[in-house]
């Protein structure tokens, strides 16, 4: 089957075509798989390592929460051991300490001032009793005076209060419907030695000390941080108006089932990436992502490129592969229709200019042109030798019979009619006499006019004895053309073929028109009868005849016979390019022989 | 003539494979002052924020006039939105020793440490536009009250929805001081009003492409959208676009921040609805005057507010 389709498309085509297609399918074929191919590694190599920068950013992202946290839990260490060492240099050996003793509290605003001077990322730090009663507070100037009675804010009291342990608990929350957002901190004041529980500190940072973490993958666009605690609340998503909503369905899932993970999901008609992993000790889930197409812009460009340097290279390829082709093919086929008009019979074909092609069609060239010189010379000493040989048939022939002894007896015949008295043999063997002297001179082939028509009057007599009434020759002559030279031999054969296929084929009278005028420079002899005509085959027979004469070779079969064919030949022969011989004739009405010469005196 | 053909097209190959492998960002490029004279000009480096910010341009357009009228040789760089960037230019204005420097910070904690490093090296450092933590550190601020801003945003936001419906809000990046103060603007006012839902409010990074993209997906997810509260021109812009493919323009309320030349020219079409004017031609050479006052050994005034206006299609003409 794949043998049949090469065979159609290639088989049997112009060589350039087979060429081009060639060279289009070297070219392009490994062109196609190399492209693809390091598109496609290149692609994938791009994607990998986006991901891989996408987890690796996630990672970092989880220390930094972590550290945050610690951050917070280190404060409340640090608070813890003040009121401690607080105690101890207050001379009270109890292990108890008060909270809301005096100088306690002037030794925690100290230390909450210099917090906040020191860290504008804390809102406001509160301390609070064990049973929830706020001891003190400070807070940062900057930032509105917060009302602290949002339902968020109370349910988070209740939380702390209800914390027994040691654990920093922690949430995302505003401080007034539509308020800003706090990080809200808490822990439980436990004395270290008496384990007794103090009272509790909340710290509250702003949003954005919180959010400052996640600037590169909100950066991105159409990157979103989540951060999920328990599988089950928003403590942080890019959009803050999801903060403590529930979290989406697919995550969830997902995240109950592993721990940690990359996988690719559609949203809103875009392939988004999402990366996550847990934070086992504080229960949260950070959860990052981008759409696909931020990370691969990479991508986009290289296609852009590979798409842009794969039509180029083709747009050369095929124009390389063109004009080559071209440059190969040309010279040949010139050589080829060189060929066939030879092929024709036209062995006169000048020398082409081959332009510029390789060595070897030069030589083809070369070759060429001397094979067709050598076959034309051949030709032309095979012509002259088959013509030289006729003419020594003919010679031959005439030398069989005596001319003298014709002569001779036709003067005889002549005398006994003459004494006789019978006028019409006499001057029929005249005629004949004359004729014969003038066929048998072989020594001129081409003579004047006059002689061929004075050669033709004495064939016309003879003719007139046989036919009688039943032929009329008229005879129109022009006297100033009768010096032009003519070949031999050719009005009285062509006389002769109106009288044997003309007159004599056909019933009734028959008319022989002979006619001989100037034309201009050139010289027009009519013979014209009304005989049987030619048929059109015939015509058509002749007319070929004379096209395959303009060529050198043509057939010589033709030159032992005095016919039409004969005539024309010799015609030819001394006029060349220049004759004019054509017959005009229809079947049964009769024919005329043109003839049309250039008018040349005979010397 | 054949060869020829071949060597033409192998060389238009060969350019167009190293077109395509350049590329890249380029640096802002370096201006000099109009000033020629025998004496060596005063230098001041300045690293804008992100250039891609139509305000910012506006300073910068601001800044290198005065810095022209004044004869100073200026020395700029983009930040490009990262406050590493910023460190690092900071960095090579101190080697090049110039007289002053002005930073438009893109990160408040970020870009902090660029102003200890020039502290350090003794050469005046003013903050324009936005804030950064060590603020008090450095030798000057110009900006505006971003707080204001906000408030008055959300205002007419309000007052044009009778007290009552769905907005969302697009914020800066987060951390950035702009964002910060303007977020707290519009909180206030929004937490006297409880009958307000915020449905969404996410960073869009004061881009319009990505608040774009944002606006797209809200309108997708959140069907009833009264208004949107931008913290920024460049946002309300884009999320204006988004609003008017999806047909929604007559029901989608927009605001802005900044009235940079688009925004007012927004204003003018009945599109945004409004903008705040922030001076960036008085913050830029405010800032620059400063540079040179305390380059020269003068003091200055700490913290120089320039107050802001609201920008509605009433005024308009005011602010062409």
């Amino acid at each position: 089957m794949m043998r049949k389709l090469v065979n159609r498309i290639f088989n049997m085509r112009s060589m350039q075509y087979q060429l081009l297609l060639t060279y289009l399918l070297i070219n392009l074929v490994p062109l196609i798989i190399v492209g693809s191919l390091s598109y496609r590694v290149a692609a994938d190599l791009i994607t990998r390592e986006a991901m891989q920068n996408n987890d690796l950013l996630l990672q970092s992202i989880n220390r930094n929460v972590n550290s945050y946290l610690k951050e917070i839990y280190d404060q409340s260490d640090i608070f813890t051991a003040l009121i401690i060492k607080n105690a101890a240099a207050d001379g009270t050996s109890s292990i108890h300490a008060d909270l809301s003793d005096p100088v306690n509290l002037a030794y925690l605003s100290t230390y909450m001032k210099d917090l906040l001077d020191n860290d504008e990322e804390y809102i406001s730090i509160r301390i609070f009793s064990d049973d929830g009663q706020l001891i003190s507070y400070a807070r940062n100037a900057d930032t509105y005076n917060h009302k602290y009675n949002s339902p968020e804010e109370l349910t988070w009291q209740q939380l702390m209060k209800d914390n027994d342990g040691d654990d920093l608990i922690f949430d995302m929350h505003t401080f007034e419907v539509n308020g800003i957002y706090s990080f809200t901190a808490s822990r439980a004041i436990i004395h270290p030695v008496s384990g007794e529980r103090l009272g509790y500190i909340s710290y509250d940072k702003s949003l954005s000390s919180f959010a400052s973490y996640f600037r590169e993958i909100e950066y991105r666009s159409g990157g979103i941080m989540q951060i999920v605690r328990n599988n089950d609340t928003y403590l942080y998503h890019s959009n803050h108006a999801r903060i403590g909503k529930p979290v989406d369905d697919s995550i969830r899932s997902r995240l109950e089932t592993i721990r940690a993970d990359s996988f690719v999901a559609e949203m809103n008609g875009k392939d988004i990436i999402f990366s996550y992993n847990t934070l086992m000790n504080s229960g949260l889930a950070v959860v990052g992502s981008v759409p696909m197409s931020e990370l691969t812009e990479g991508l986009q460009s290289l296609r852009d490129i590979t798409l842009a340097v794969s039509i180029l290279s083709l747009i050369l390829v095929f124009l390389l592969s063109y004009y080559l082709s071209i440059y190969m093919t040309r010279p040949i086929q010139r050589l080829n229709s060189l060929m066939t008009r030879v092929e024709s019979g036209n062995f006169n074909i000048g020398r082409e200019k081959m332009g510029n092609t390789n060595r070897e069609i030069h030589q083809l060239n070369n070759s060429f042109h001397s094979m067709v010189t050598r076959i034309n010379q051949l030709i032309k000493i095979q012509y002259e030798t088959e013509l030289h040989k006729k003419d020594a048939e003919l010679k031959a022939l005439l030398m069989q019979i005596n001319p003298h002894f014709l002569y001779n007896t036709l003067e005889v015949i002549n005398g006994i009619a003459d004494y006789e008295g019978v006028e019409q043999i006499s001057e029929i063997t005249q005629s004949l006499s004359k004729m014969l002297r003038y066929n048998i001179d072989l020594s001129r082939d081409q003579v004047a006019l006059a002689d061929e028509l004075e050669n033709s009057r004495n064939f016309v007599l003879i003719l007139k004895s046989r036919f009688e009434d039943q032929l009329d020759v008229q005879w129109d002559i022009d006297d100033t053309i009768l010096h032009c030279k003519i070949a031999k031999m050719v009005l009285q054969p062509l006389l002769e073929n109106s009288i044997k296929h003309g007159v004599e084929k056909k019933l009734g009278k028959g008319f022989i028109r002979i006619s001989a005028n100037r034309n201009g420079e050139r010289v027009e002899i009519r013979i014209a009868d009304n005989g049987a005509g030619f048929s059109a085959d015939k015509l058509s027979d002749f007319e070929r005849y004379k096209r395959m004469s303009g060529h050198s070779y043509f057939d010589m079969s033709a030159s032992s016979n005095l016919g039409l064919k004969n005539v024309f030949n010799r015609l030819r022969i001394v006029f060349g390019e220049e004759l004019i011989f054509d017959i005009v004739s229809e079947e049964h009405e009769g024919t005329t022989v043109i003839i049309n010469i250039p008018g040349i005196d005979y010397k | 003539m054949k060869k020829m053909n071949i060597l033409v097209f192998v060389t238009l190959l060969t350019f167009v494979l190293a077109a395509c492998g350049s590329g890249g960002n380029e640096p802002a490029a370096t201006t000099a002052g109009a000033g020629e004279e025998a004496t060596k000009a005063m230098k001041v480096g300045v690293t804008y924020s992100n250039l891609q910010n139509e305000y910012i341009i506006a300073t910068q357009n601001a800044i290198r006039d005065k810095a022209a009228e004044l004869g100073v040789e200026l020395i700029e760089n983009d930040g490009q939105g990262k406050a590493e960037n910023q460190i690092t230019q900071v960095e090579n204005y101190i080697t090049q020793k110039v007289d002053a420097i002005i930073v438009s910070p893109t990160d408040r904690n970020g870009v902090a440490p660029a102003i200890d490093l020039a502290v350090n090296a003794n050469i005046p450092v003013i903050i324009l536009t936005a804030e950064v933590a060590n603020l008090d550190k450095a030798t000057a601020f110009v900006g505006s009250d971003d707080v204001i801003a906000g408030k008055m945003e959300t205002e007419f936001v309000l007052e044009k929805l009778g007290g009552t419906g769905n907005v969302v809000i697009m914020h800066g990046p987060n951390g950035n001081s702009a964002q910060i103060n303007r977020s707290e603007g519009i909180k206030q006012v929004l937490s006297l009003n409880p009958d307000v839902q915020v449905l969404a409010e996410q960073t869009a990074n004061w881009d319009r492409a990505q608040a774009l993209s944002l606006m797209e997906n809200w309108l997708q997810t959140y069907p009833d959208i009264d208004a949107v509260i931008a913290q920024n021109d460049e946002m309300a812009l884009g999320a204006y676009n988004a609003i008017e493919a999806a047909g929604k323009q007559d029901e989608i309320m927009v605001v802005g921040i900044d009235a940079i030349p688009d925004a007012l020219k927004s204003v003018g079409e009945d599109k945004l609805a409004a903008t705040v004017f922030q001076d960036a031609r008085g913050q830029g050479s405010t800032a620059l005057e400063i540079a040179v006052k305390s380059a020269n050994g003068e003091t200055v005034e700490h913290m120089n507010f320039i107050p802001f206006q609201l920008v509605t299609k009433e005024n308009l003409a005011d602010f062409q």
